[in-house]
């Protein structure tokens, strides 16, 4: 059988067993809340057994999978990685709901909705079907792998495996390439292990700068609700542009200092990491002159302005209408969140007036910066998009003359445009489609909107997070049927590997000569 | 462009004023065989002015050379403005007229008094010019006979200026339009293909206009109403003579006679050209003309399943068709059928006829369904708008070839089939970039016409019913959800102008003549 494929599948799936077998060291961290809190050992545990065991027993599919990784075999890896890890990250949800006479109603329980929630955590998307978000129907331990999971997938699983597996050093570079954000990676260092290092270095160092931060507010007395779970909770969702809270009322249970500190954490998890390096090796040359870095800000300020104003303007709302602090603190962040792709929310923006709602809409779709845990079109694209659409008018004049499409000093390559623009209208369509069809599939006993259900499949193909209307900030994804559940299961894992990893595999010259 | 570039422009610009002279000119006729004197001096102002400017214009740049194709663009682009901006005079002369009450004209009514106000006069114009159909008129049987003609008449000229611009003018690699003769897509002068082109198609025009009158008129239609929708139907441009468009008969055979006109407008003129000159079979390899079938027969399916499934037919009486009487499940899945196959044709023919009460009626699956359609469109070459379906098939091929590639060498060497060309990776790019662009300008300008839309009608339309009608402009179609009318803001109004004149051109040759305003139209770089 092997002789007519031309993929060593055997090798792929081996290495995704080593990642799930490893896998299980993160779980020790809300096994240990298990026994410090004595709730949830029911869940964490079995699901660590199993974790290892299936982990164990893929991995011996093949003797010496890293030798036999090539292309095809990195494509497939990535790509069953992600699904994988989301299946095996289901389990303690399901355990929970099935063993526990205190999960017993959690939605979770059901294999579908424990999927849909795994998969939007570890693409950080943050997009939830947990019908009650408390303690009661959930443990400690449980809400804080829901939030593990958005901080393991947020630099990337494979980045991850690269940077500690040693095997991976030679292959590293066309995995990384496969999973990261935007159309190729920077390579830090010389070598590909080191690179990957240094991303998950620089990814710990915020995270704990942050954690650090809004504890340090909660002693000051400045943000009563922000305990040190809190604290920990939130700065696993926050570097990765994860989302998820385990305040119902995400970051609106906290205080408008809270608030304030998130957005520069936001804004930062959204920048090309690669900067954070240069401004490291004080280099801040390259960051004043990155075209990507100032058309992201940019964005972000235009939007901002314009939400902040319509928010001020519009007449009949108590908390907003002429109050300065609280308009621009709303604007800023939820700008932040949403073009970031976070996800996370500072009110419930479903009561705002409808056109700041369409500018929430129209920013899902700009994405964060490449190379960094945001999800979406990814500015970068956006910027050479223009700069051909600019030389388009040009040519369509000059046929003749040859004008190269340039970043900064850099000249782009012909292909790479292409690809983009290939990449850019896939992403378009599978949206419109994907529209379409939940759409008609609808949701059971309510009127779905054309707005709401746009707004959902932007949100779970750019990995944002919540829409508008039924699955609002404060609202969940549950309503949905099961079938519109799965695909948006399936937005969430092609967005976050950016559709091309995913759909190769779907072609016959991949697999067959 | 230079000055002299300039200058080519406006010598051009003269030539197609004084051609489209002839167009208020002959409509004079259309005044005195129904009687209606009064509107005479109107059209002769309507067609005296722009022979004037024309002459002008073409005197005082008459010894200028021979256009490329260069200049083709900014003279479709502006052109096209040019003779809307001249079209709207009828309307707004004649409703001055009749308010006037000069020349024994009747009293004004309300439809026509809508044309005093210029923007009115030109968004009509500019609608029928482009073959959208979207309209200002609210009560059409009010129209004074000239009006009617004059609507029909725009969108006929309009559909055989919309295929000599995609098979003559914007014909070159990847633009995605045939070409009726090989040797003339390679040739530098513009005028001899146009030229040809035009006496190739105008007969075939003629011919299929003819043959729906009849069909149409042993259908069941009064003759006059017959004239103008066969006229408007093959242009795919969707004005009617009726108050609430095709929706006034309430016929089945009315319905379905219309479906085949509506198709014969979508399909490419260089394939109806080769049909007719006896090769059946070439006609049939076309790729846009197998992707006709296989995207409105989906398109119809999806949609009759979606009527049926929502119930909107659900309450109809017993419906008879060919001798046939259907009751209860039948004549609901018949009517969902009928519906569903008229609006997607026509919407994605971009014809714009109107059975159905969409905006009220339809949920918001159907309405994005059948907005699907009008992004989509028909064939290139043909009147229909749209994006077309020969840059889908190549974005679809060329993205599938992509992916399939991702593993060979670059140095390969690999050749890939479109159509029955073959084309090595180098022009597939280039096709695909092509097409890319354009695709992707068109979800921009969908964008931003939809974000206007948004900003400043009333909010009691939900984002379904602006989406869907901002596709209808900018696809050139005309199928309204409710929005469109005199009533609509001024900002909307001006909005859909743009949307429907860049529709129309395919956006780039806009743009270009736009940034040439804006920034001259020399040789710049950046």
């Amino acid at each position: 059988m092997s002789s007519t494929l031309r993929v060593d599948w055997r090798a792929s799936v081996s290495l995704t067993g080593r990642v799930v077998r490893w896998l299980t060291v993160p779980m020790l961290f809300p096994l240990a809340l298990a026994l410090f809190y004595g709730r949830g050992l029911k869940a964490i545990l079995p699901a660590i057994a199993i974790a290892f065991v299936v982990g164990w027993g893929l991995e011996r599919l093949h003797s010496d999978p890293a030798a036999a990784l090539g292309a095809r075999e990195g494509f497939l890896m990535v790509a069953l990685t992600w699904l994988l890890i989301s299946v095996v990250g289901a389990l303690p949800y399901i355990f929970e709901g099935s063993f526990t006479a205190y999960g017993a109603t959690s939605t979770l329980r059901l294999p579908v909705n424990a999927l849909f929630e795994t998969m939007s955590g570890f693409t950080t998307t943050g997009s939830t079907v947990m019908g009650d978000i408390s303690f009661e129907t959930h443990s400690r331990a449980l809400m804080m792998w829901r939030q593990e999971t958005q901080w393991l997938g947020g630099m990337g699983i494979v980045v991850l495996a690269v940077a500690i597996l040693p095997e991976l050093s030679v292959g590293g570079a066309q995995l990384m390439d496969a999973e990261a954000p935007g159309p190729g990676i920077q390579k830090l260092t010389p070598r590909i292990a080191e690179t990957a290092r240094a991303l998950w270095g620089m990814y710990i160092g915020l995270t704990v700068l942050e954690i650090v931060g809004l504890y340090g507010f909660h002693q000051l007395g400045m943000a009563p609700e922000m305990t040190l779970y809190n604290a920990v909770a939130h700065g696993f969702t926050t570097m990765p542009t994860g989302g998820f809270s385990p305040e119902a009322r995400s970051i609106e249970a906290f205080t408008a200092v809270v608030q304030w500190f998130i957005i520069p954490f936001m804004v930062a998890a959204g920048t090309n990491f690669a900067l954070f390096w240069h401004v490291w090796n004080r280099d801040f040359n390259v960051v004043w002159d990155d075209i990507e870095f100032k058309t992201y800000l940019g964005a972000i300020g235009v939007l901002t302005a314009i939400t902040a104003g319509l928010l001020f303007t519009t007449p009949g709302f108590d908390m907003l209408t002429n109050a300065l602090e609280p308009s621009l603190r709303h604007a800023t962040f939820q700008i932040a969140s949403i073009v970031t792709t976070t996800g996370y929310a500072s009110m419930d923006f479903n009561n705002w007036g409808q056109h700041a709602k369409y500018v929430l809409l129209f920013a899902m779709f700009i994405g964060g910066s490449a190379g960094s845990t945001g999800g979406g079109i990814k500015i970068i694209r956006w910027v050479v998009i223009l700069k051909t659409l600019r030389r388009e008018l040009f040519t369509a004049v000059h046929p003749e003359a040859v004008r190269p499409v340039r970043l900064g000093s850099t000249v782009i390559d012909e292909d790479a445009i292409r690809g983009i623009y290939a990449f850019t209208l896939l992403y378009l369509v599978i949206f419109a489609f994907g529209t379409l069809v939940v759409l008609l599939v609808g949701v059971p006993g309510q009127e779905l909107s054309a707005f709401e259900a746009t707004s959902a499949v932007a949100a779970t193909l750019g990995n944002v997070g919540p829409g508008v209307g039924i699955v609002g900030p404060m609202n969940s994804f549950l309503p949905f049927p099961r079938a519109s559940k799965l695909l948006m299961v399936f937005f969430m894992w092609v967005g976050r590997l950016e559709i091309f990893p995913v759909l190769v595999l779907l072609t016959h010259a991949y697999w067959r000569s | 462009m230079s000055t002299r570039g300039l200058a080519v422009v406006g010598r051009d610009l003269g030539r197609i004023l004084q051609v489209y002279a002839v167009m208020p000119a002959a409509t004079i006729a259309v005044a005195f065989v129904w009687g209606e004197f009064y509107a005479a001096p109107a059209l002769l102002a309507s067609a005296a002015l722009p022979l004037a400017v024309g002459y002008g214009l073409s005197e005082r740049y008459a010894d200028v050379t021979e256009p490329g194709k260069l200049h083709g663009m900014v003279i479709a682009a502006s052109g096209w403005f040019l003779v809307a901006v001249f079209g709207a005079l009828p309307f707004l002369l004649l409703a001055a007229t009749m308010h006037a009450g000069l020349f024994g004209a009747p009293a004004l009514n309300d439809t026509v008094a809508a044309f005093r106000h210029p923007l009115n006069a030109l968004f009509e114009s500019m609608s029928g010019f482009t073959g959208t159909g979207l309209t200002m008129t609210v009560h059409e049987d009010r129209l004074p006979r000239v009006l009617q003609w004059w609507r029909s008449f725009m969108e006929w000229v309009g559909g055989v200026g919309v295929i000599v611009l995609t098979t003559a003018i914007l014909a070159r690699p990847g633009s995605g339009s045939l070409t009726l003769y090989e040797s003339e897509a390679r040739s530098e002068k513009i005028h001899p293909s146009i030229v040809s082109t035009v006496r190739t198609i105008w007969w075939i025009f003629l011919l299929f206009t003819f043959l729906s009158v009849c069909v149409l008129w042993l259908a069941g239609m009064p003759l006059w109403e017959a004239l103008n929708h066969a006229m408007t139907g093959l242009a795919t441009g969707g004005f009617s003579v009726t108050d609430n468009s095709i929706a006034t008969y309430d016929s089945v055979a009315i319905d379905f006679a219309l479906v085949p006109i509506m198709l014969l407008g979508s399909i490419a003129f260089p394939v109806h050209y080769l049909a007719l000159q006896g090769h059946l079979g070439d006609a049939l390899d076309d790729l846009q003309t197998r992707w006709i079938v296989g995207f409105f027969g989906l398109g119809t399916l999806a949609l009759t399943a979606l009527l049926y499934a929502n119930g909107v037919y659900a309450a109809t009486g017993p419906v008879s068709a060919l001798g046939v009487s259907l009751t209860g499940t039948g004549a609901t899945v018949f009517q969902s059928f009928r519906y569903a196959i008229f609006q997607f044709v026509s919407a994605a023919s971009c014809a714009g006829f109107q059975t159905a009460a969409i905006g009220t009626q339809w949920s918001a699956g159907a309405h994005l369904l059948v907005s699907l359609g009008m992004v989509v469109g028909a064939a290139a070459g043909s009147t229909a708008g749209g994006i077309k379906l020969v840059r889908v098939a190549t974005l679809l091929k060329g993205a599938a070839f992509r992916i399939a590639g991702v593993f060979y060498p670059r140095s390969a060497v690999r050749s890939f089939r479109l159509d029955d060309r073959t084309l090595t990776s180098d022009e597939l790019a280039r096709e695909f970039e092509e097409a890319a662009i354009i695709t992707l300008l068109w979800f921009v300008f969908l964008g931003f016409g939809a974000a206007v839309l948004l900003l400043t009608v009333d909010s009691s339309f939900t984002l379904e019913n602006v989406l869907f009608e901002v596709a209808s402009t900018q696809g050139n179609v005309g199928l309204s959800a409710g929005i469109t009318g005199p009533e609509m803001p001024t900002p909307a109004k001006v909005v859909f102008l743009f949307n429907m004149w860049i529709g129309r051109l395919e956006i780039v040759p806009v743009l270009v003549t736009l940034r040439g305003l804006f920034y001259g139209f020399g040789v710049r770089r950046r």
